[in-house]
């Protein structure tokens, strides 16, 4: 079987080169002779869906219901392949906890997770963009959408603290919170899920190193690396490969979520959703 | 020379950790164990079991315990039903009251519990874990201005154990799990967290614990609240209609919003007992706190499976718990969580409780 020639769209070449020395069944080329394109940051994925080229968008950030819709609209008259993909999904932790709640782990309880950044992000659906990642990460890990919704948040002069609680028709739920209040610097993640069988953490807390420089030690994170994004790559050319459609998040229902939590935030209420058709 | 007090135990079905952590203390004198001459006999079989390991009498009959042995501290800790009928009967004869969680199981009971302390002018302690090391030293970060003001406050509060049979295991045709025989059996392993006729989720029973923390830290009361419950691990749970697993938003004065997260969630969940944690959020900073720091780990071959990895040190809850009662005493102020403080923990529960059945916001009362 040949090699699906891709274009690694990324701004950064060591990230560009780390993907392409991962990759198998593809050989990475420059835009103009690619037939595949991954877009993580840079490119033109609507020029490139219209010129029937295959595009993998990666999903930070997420891209608008609107925004999606229309390159949705191109590639299906184009007959390319579209893949908008929450990269997230692709961390090493994120997929080990997966295939633990595929496992051992058995239907899940309760998704708890914490984003905290330095910067504001831009909004889409009416919430900090990372949000809808972690509502996608946590509707992938609970298997199912959510029939409650409730959001609450504030705003002071320091950023904007947002907080997401799904309910699950089976009685478990999702904390999400997600603010943009941190100094400047680096930013904090977690993710624990409870179990039937049992319980993952994924906390930054666990993940640092020290380093002692004088006065109170630093405290290092370890990041996943650029490994997320290599497999999302490697994910998209298999499908392309194996002319199948791509794993794909499933935008319509983190976008009725968020709906929902901007409409709990607006009003204060806990909001009924129904399953998405 | 400091005043020593002299403290009757007010029952001690369900763990003796409170009476044990106040006799930690030099200050306070154990007595008397005493408790009515009408509660069933396994009741008095504790009860006396107690007595005769602190080498005191057990008296059946309470209010001429509290009135004959000149005890000026109850230390209240029968099923959670009595809780607050003892601790009204402690203030009417004026002794100072530590309790044991639940404040309450009905409003009506917490109301009158708060309006007995108040009306005797007595100290009450509602047990907690505010003294934890890692809680004090969150506290003092946060009253340092380390963070800035706080804006958001997240507390897990999970207990890795196991509470019997698990959801879906009976079979049909056999009966529901009676609550109360089942907690009564749980006290050999120490898994009786809701000892008490009427059944009692983890909400109501160990809600104080996060909802303290949260109140220490922030100074603030609960306006608002969504929850949401499960009895999703242990059939007992399951059998009586309530849970083992919950999720709450909370929202604070001042616009601070928090969650909570809380769980009796099984042996296999966690190595060392369960995850504890605080997550707070502030206008300059923000801090992540694991409640259980300091600790050991100690790993070795044949290790009990109930056994915790990582062993807790320096911890002086106890001690530090006593000692404020005793400085509340000596300075006639409130203790570290007074009775109007869990009242306000009750009501949030409460409508936490309220929001699970309703699926809306609920407003705390």
């Amino acid at each position: 079987m040949r090699d699906v020639r891709l274009a690694v769209c990324h701004p950064d070449e060591a990230v560009r080169a780390g993907i392409a020395a991962r990759l198998h069944g593809a050989s990475v080329v420059p835009i103009a002779d690619c037939e595949a394109a991954m877009c993580a940051g840079l490119g033109a994925p609507e020029e490139m869906l219209r010129a029937g080229i295959h595009v993998l968008l990666v999903a930070e950030p997420c891209q608008s219901a609107t925004g999606l819709e229309v390159l949705s609209h191109v590639a299906r008259g184009s007959g390319a392949k579209l893949a908008h993909v929450n990269p997230d999904r692709y961390l090493p932790s994120r997929q080990l906890v997966r295939k633990q709640l595929a496992g051992p782990l058995g239907d899940t309880g309760l998704i708890r997770t914490h984003r905290w950044d330095a910067r504001p992000a831009a909004e889409v659906a009416g919430l900090p963009e990372p949000l809808l990642r972690d509502i996608d990460v946590a509707l992938w890990l609970a298997g199912r959408v959510p029939d409650r919704v409730c959001a609450v948040g504030n705003t002071s002069d320091a950023g904007r603290v947002v907080q997401v609680h799904l309910g699950f028709p089976h009685g478990g739920s999702a904390l999400l919170d997600y603010t943009d209040t941190l100094p400047q610097g680096e930013g904090y993640t977690s993710l624990s899920v409870i179990a039937a069988s049992g319980a993952v953490y994924a906390d930054d807390q666990q993940n640092t190193q020290l380093l002692y420089g004088g006065g109170r030690p630093l405290a290092l994170r370890v990041s996943e690396g650029t490994t997320a994004l290599a497999a999302l790559a490697q994910e998209f050319v298999n499908a392309i490969r194996d002319d199948r459609e791509c794993a794909r998040s499933n935008w319509k229902a983190v976008f009725a979520v968020a709906g929902a939590a901007t409409q709990s935030l607006a009003s204060g209420r806990a909001i009924a959703l129904e399953a998405p058709t | 020379m400091t005043r020593k007090f002299r403290c009757a135990v007010l029952s001690v079905v369900k763990h003796d950790y409170v009476a044990r952590g106040v006799m930690s203390h030099p200050r306070f004198e154990l007595v008397v164990v005493v408790d009515d001459p009408h509660v069933p006999q396994w009741t008095h079989e504790r009860n006396q079991q107690f007595a005769d390991a602190n080498r005191v009498p057990y008296v059946r009959d309470v209010e001429r315990a509290l009135r004959e042995f000149d005890v000026q501290v109850a230390i209240v800790s029968p099923e959670a039903e009595r809780h607050t009928s003892m601790s009204i009967r402690a203030a009417r004869a004026g002794k100072h009251i530590v309790q044991d969680k639940p404040l309450a199981t009905r409003r009506a009971d917490a109301d009158a519990v708060v309006a007995a302390v108040a009306s005797a002018g007595v100290r009450f302690l509602m047990w907690n874990r505010n003294f934890m090391p890692a809680v004090l030293h969150a506290r003092e970060q946060v009253a340092a201005g380390a963070i800035g003001a706080p804006r958001a406050i997240h507390a897990d509060f999970y207990f890795a154990k196991d509470a019997g049979p698990v959801t879906g295991s009976r079979q049909p045709g056999y009966p529901p799990i009676d609550w109360q025989v089942h907690q009564i059996a749980a006290h050999v392993d120490g898994a009786d967290g809701s000892l008490g006729r009427e059944p009692m989720g983890e909400l109501a029973c160990e809600g104080i614990y996060p909802l303290g923390y949260i109140r220490l830290l922030t100074g603030a009361n609960v306006r608002r609240v969504f929850a949401r419950s499960a009895a999703f691990f242990h059939q007992a749970h399951a059998d009586n209609g309530v849970e083992d697993l919950a999720s709450v938003t909370l929202e604070l004065d001042g616009g601070l919003i928090g969650s909570l997260a809380i769980g009796r969630i099984g042996l296999a969940s966690h190595p060392s007992g369960g995850d504890i944690k605080l997550h707070i959020v502030g206008t300059a900073g923000a801090l992540v706190v694991d409640e259980s720091r300091p600790a050991v780990g100690i790993y070795y071959k044949n290790q009990p499976p109930k056994e915790s990895r990582q062993r807790r040190v320096a911890g002086e809850n106890d001690f530090l718990l006593a000692d404020d009662f005793a400085r509340a005493i000596d300075e006639n102020r409130d203790t570290i969580l007074g009775v109007r403080a869990s009242h306000a923990i009750f009501a949030t529960v409460e409508a936490a409780l309220e929001s699970c059945r309703t699926g809306d916001v609920v407003e705390v009362r």
